[in-house]
């Protein structure tokens, strides 16, 4: 590829990186998917790009909720009063 | 146990610490977990934990129901963890420590030594790229992608618009591709 048409792609492919964040969030027309799509298919940079992006997104998905230690959990019951079994709570 | 939301509300309200726990068992992972992510360490993390729902349980006689009390804890837990951040960066400057042993003991579980050093390896790195996020994107991130809440509940959450959500989401996931690629290419090969 000559220097002006890697400058060309670059130029494009900025354009295209704006939209992976909803790409990957489903949220593009279709219209403008099809060519996104296509866009990746052409271009292994890009495509290389969205794939780590991806990845990155997915990993971090994966971490899901920290249960809250069982000690910190006494000590949350305490300060708002809701020991089990304290006297004088309502049911 | 079926878990209904405005009925536990109109409950604790009216004094029963039964509704209050269920209302607390329910949230009380979201908001630690949030807050952990935040703040990197687990001290502050249940500092936030205790902040958010003594507010809450001050605030019940005046609680409205706008939002959904997701929403609400959601909110709490960030403003709180963010106003923990300024207090120390006006205490000294500080390098954020994540202390992974604690932050992601997993005392229920005893999987193989192997997979278990590559877990924490893999989770110590998504978490130090994290703590490098400027604190807005961090939250907006954090809520969006890792407490998997949609876009229009991550706005209402931090009272941003959507196109300011999906702004600061697009740059901390460019943020946090181009900090883990190294480590992600290498995990392929």
């Amino acid at each position: 590829m000559s220097a002006i048409k890697k400058t060309d792609q670059k130029h494009h492919c900025r354009g295209m990186g704006t939209v992976f964040s909803q790409y990957l969030d489903q949220e593009l027309a279709q219209q403008v998917c099809r060519k996104l799509e296509k866009h990746l298919k052409d271009c292994p940079d890009c495509q290389t790009y969205f794939d780590t992006l991806k990845k990155t997104v997915t990993l971090y998905r994966g971490l899901g909720p920290q249960k809250v230690p069982a000690d910190a959990q006494r000590r949350l019951y305490k300060v708002i009063k809701l020991e089990a079994g304290k006297k004088g709570s309502k049911k | 146990m079926i878990y209904d939301e405005n009925i536990l509300i109109k409950q604790a309200r009216a004094g029963s610490q039964r509704a209050l726990s269920q209302i607390v068992k329910h949230h009380q992972n979201g908001v630690y977990s949030l807050a952990l992510r935040m703040l990197g360490n687990r001290e502050d993390a249940e500092d936030v934990l205790q902040e958010t729902f003594l507010a809450f349980h001050k605030s019940l006689p005046r609680f409205k129901g706008l939002s959904s009390l997701s929403t609400y804890f959601y909110r709490l837990a960030t403003n709180f963890s963010l106003m923990k951040l300024r207090q120390k960066k006006t205490r000294r400057p500080e390098h954020h420590t994540v202390n992974l042993e604690e932050a992601f003991e997993e005392p229920d579980k005893k999987p193989d030594p192997m997979q278990s050093t590559l877990n924490l390896e893999l989770k110590q790195r998504l978490d130090e790229a994290l703590m490098q996020l400027p604190e807005k994107e961090r939250a907006v991130f954090i809520l969006r992608d890792v407490e998997d809440l949609p876009g229009e509940e991550v706005a209402s959450v931090l009272k941003i618009s959507l196109t300011a959500m999906k702004s600061r989401l697009h740059r901390a996931r460019n943020v946090l591709k181009e900090k883990l690629s190294p480590y992600i290419r290498g995990s392929e090969t």
